[in-house]
Parts: C-alpha cells; structure tokens; sequence
C-alpha cells in the first residue's frame, strides 16, 4: 500500500524527493508504533504489571492513575513511550526544516495571493497578547510553537502546521485534512435538519483547515475564523483563497472575540479546547454564548478524549505529559455541562455526542455543544 | 525574493523534556537510533529512484533526481522495503511485545524440563 498524498494547493510546502521520504519514514514508524508496540501493551498490563501492582498494595488498580502507574513499571510501555517521543519530534523536525527551505517562496506566494484576494478578508492584530497557556509551553512539540515571526509576513508556522497536520494523522483526515470540519458539518446537518445560518465563526481556526467545510455546508452564510497566530492566519488567508472559499479571518482570542452580541448563527471550533485552561475554558464558552442569536448553535469538535477503561484513559492521557498537552487530562474527566450552564445555555441544550468520522474508518469525534435559548429557526 | 535574515529555526520545544527510559542517555541514544534509521530509510528511497530514472532514462539531471515522483507501484514498494527496513532495526521491541503477547514459558522452566531424566 503506498503512502496517501496530501492534497497540494497554491500554499502547500511540497518536499522534495529525500524529505518526502523522511516523511514517508516517519508515517512508517508511527504504524509501526501503534502495531505491534502499543497494541501489546493491554494484554502486558493484564498479564504483568496490574499482578505485580495488586499484589504489592493489596487491590487492584482503581483508576488510570494507578493503571499508569503499574504500566509505567515495565520495560514495553517506557520503550513505547520513548520511541512515541522520539517519533513526534523526529517528524515535527523534518516538517520544520521542509518548510524552512521553502519560506521565502512561501511567503512570495502569500503577498502575490493576498493582493489579489477577492473572496475573504484577513485583519491582523499586532498587539494581541498570547494568553499563558498557549505561550509558556511549544504545544505538540514545535520548537516556536504557531507564534515564531522571524520576517515580515511570516508564514512558517502556518506552513508547518499545514503540512504537519496531514503527516500527524498519517493522512487519516482526508487529502485536505478536513475531516473534523467536515464531520461537525455532517452532524450539525443531521442533528438540525431546518438550522439555517447566515454568519459562522470558527474558534481557533489555525489554517482553516476545518473551517473551509462550513462554507460549503452553509453555502449562504458569511464564514469567519479568528486565531491567535498571524502566521497561521496569512497562510489561511492564501490557501482558502487559492481553494475558492470566502472566509474572514481574524487575528484575536476566542476568550474576547471582537463581535457583536448575537452577531452568530452558528460558533465552532475543532480541537480548540484541549488546548485551554480551566479558566478560558469557561470564558470561551461564556463568548460563544455572548456571541450567539437566540436559538444560535454552539459545536466544539474534540478528539474523543473520554474513555470508558482506565488503562484506556492512561494511554490516551500520554500527550498530556509527553507532547505538550498540558490541559488534555484535565479536560478528560471535566464536567462538561456545569460550565456551559454557567455560560448561560438552557441545561437541557447541552449535548456530548460521539460523531463518527467521515474520512476514517471507525473513527469517532467528540461533538460538544449547546443551543442558546429563544427563538429557534 | 524574500530573505531570511533572522536566527535559525530553534530545537527545543518549550517544556521540560519528559524521559520514558529510567536512564535519560539511553533515551538520547534511542532518539539518535530514531534518526540514523530515518537516513537510511532516505537511502533506501534514493537508491531506488536513482536506478528507476538509470534504468528509464540513461541520464539523470538534478531535477528529475530532486522532483522524482515514483508511480503507484514503486511507492508500494517502497513502502514494503520501508516496512522491513524499521523491522529489522527495532527488531528486540518487537520480539518482546510477540513474546509478551505469546506467554512464552520462562527459560528456566525449559532448563529444567530439560534436564529433567524424565525429558
């Protein structure tokens, strides 16, 4: 079976022949590690180390604490654990340095597409502050994290992201990466058969990836996506451009976005919130409430990060320590619907559902959501 | 065309560095292991696609050798060989994880079975 190929655009970083194949590497390993590596480490546990745990405290493992704690104690998982690292930092390192030697070229394209933009609008804000928990830690593991501006109209960040995002996945999110944009999509339409919207917003858009699938959901609505990263921002700019999609996109802080109350049918994001605080996280929300029109939708698309068994839980847990996901653990065993009550969505409207994903087999998306009270559509 | 005048790109991630191994060096060997199988990996790719475009062609320029594209099939291929090639570097964590899930008897217990007079 051969590699699956992102879709190229006009912004796209495009490995030459020896990078493509440190990427094709990286994609192999990752396989490699999910199956067999990983894959044995239930039954290692089962067979090893919940024995040698029970038998040293007198009861079973209760929770994913423990469970990790037994796990961590043998030879497989510190192995897994260390090849996992290495595995993410080998294929951020070769996704940087791609798109490091294609900048200059990169950002020649964004200036020549973005004077000619005709569609969407791209309105940056130099003075926005970078809230603590996107700016003490490299989120994923990448050294300047989306914040690096080495040049004017930096676009790297965005680049990387672009390009890493599809190599991450290992290509499991469709050739545009859209999967979780599309999927939210689906399940709104599902979901809300008559909903109509006339203005979106995205939160936390990075490259817009996610967004664009709203735009061709809604085809009569205004789509906008804000971010907190310019370099994200530009190159989300060019690519929905240069892909024919009309999206306003914002630099700000989906804590205090700049827009009207009520001024949205419909607010999402995609993977946004495991990247917050406690805190932000009720501010968020609280904004997606103020943001909202009567009868206005909120959809926040996650990665499916409650899990039913313990051992199951400390394995999905690992990025939380291991790939700079500081919050992911945290957001794992929140309640979820107190802080959308608190931001002032009827009790009743909330909703956790398990989406299925539209380009992976067997895949499944967290969909988290609300409706504000009043006068539905 | 725009020049980058400004520092390399950084390394190190912000955030402190977790070690899964107990000893931190082994993990740095490990993730330096990581890397020098990558570069043969590349290689490997190389080698292949310099014989394709000798094989088609007779003369290779440096842009068919920088933008060469394999077809379906040499990507699969390439992909098998890529497959092998991990397998046989990270060959002891997979012998472990096939042992771990075969519950191998331990190799005393076979010492004894045979040396046993009754074997």
């Amino acid at each position: 079976m051969s590699e699956p190929r992102p879709l190229p655009h006009a912004m796209s970083a495009l490995p030459d022949a020896a990078e493509q194949a440190r990427l094709d590497f990286a994609v192999a390993f990752k396989h490699l590690l999910g199956h067999p590596i990983k894959s044995a480490l239930p039954h290692i546990y089962r067979e090893r180390a919940e024995p040698v745990w029970t038998a040293q405290h007198g009861r079973a493992p209760e929770n994913w604490q423990e469970v990790g704690d037994a796990l961590s104690d043998t030879s497989a998982y510190r192995w897994w654990s260390a090849l996992a690292r290495a595995q993410q930092e080998y294929y951020v390192d070769v996704t940087s340095t791609v798109c490091e030697r294609q900048l200059p070229e990169l950002i020649e394209r964004y200036r020549s597409i973005s004077r000619a933009a005709t569609r969407g609008t791209l309105t940056l804000d130099p003075e926005l502050a970078i809230p603590p928990y996107q700016s003490e830690v490299d989120i994923h593991c990448v050294p300047g994290s989306y914040f690096l501006e080495r040049t004017d109209d930096d676009v790297w960040a965005g680049a990387r992201s672009d390009l890493g995002s599809f190599v991450f996945m290992m290509g499991g999110n469709g050739p545009l990466c859209d999967d979780k944009g599309q999927t939210g999509a689906a399940f709104l339409k599902a979901r809300f058969p008559d909903f109509r919207a006339t203005r979106v917003l995205d939160l936390g858009c990075t490259v817009g990836m996610s967004t664009l699938p709203y735009v061709d959901a809604y085809p009569e609505a205004e789509v906008h996506a804000i971010d907190l990263s310019a370099p994200s921002l530009r190159f989300a700019h060019a690519r929905a451009e240069s892909l024919g999609k009309a999206v306003h996109f914002r630099q700000a802080n989906a804590e205090h976005a700049p827009y009207d109350d009520g001024s949205f049918d419909l607010v999402v994001s995609h993977i946004l919130l495991h990247e917050l605080s406690c805190g932000a996280l009720d501010r968020v929300l609280a904004e997606c409430h103020r943001l909202l029109r009567p009868g206005g939708i909120m959809l926040h698309v996650e990665v499916p990060i409650r899990r039913k068994d313990p051992l199951d839980q400390f394995l999905w847990n690992w990025d939380t320590t291991n790939n700079n996901e500081p919050f992911w653990s945290t957001l794992a065993e929140l309640d979820l619907v107190e802080p959308a009550v608190r931001a002032g969505f009827p009790r009743e409207s909330i909703f956790e559902a398990e989406m299925p994903s539209l380009s992976r087999k067997g895949g499944i998306w967290l969909g988290y959501g609300a409706r504000k009270a009043g006068d539905a559509q | 065309m725009t020049t980058i005048t400004s520092a390399p790109l950084p390394k190190a991630a912000k955030g402190e560095r977790p070690f899964s191994l107990k000893d931190a060096d082994h993990e740095r060997l490990l993730n330096m292991i990581v890397a020098l199988t990558a570069e043969i990996s590349v290689l490997q790719d190389q080698q292949d696609m310099l014989t394709r475009i000798l094989v088609a062609r007779g003369v290779a320029t440096d842009e068919e050798i920088a933008y060469f594209q394999p077809d379906a099939a040499a990507s699969a291929a390439r992909a098998t060989k890529r497959r092998e090639l991990i397998e046989r570097v990270m060959r002891i964590i997979i012998a472990d994880a096939e042992r771990a899930v075969r519950d191998e008897k331990p190799y005393e217990d076979l010492l004894a079975m045979v040396s046993s007079p009754t074997s």
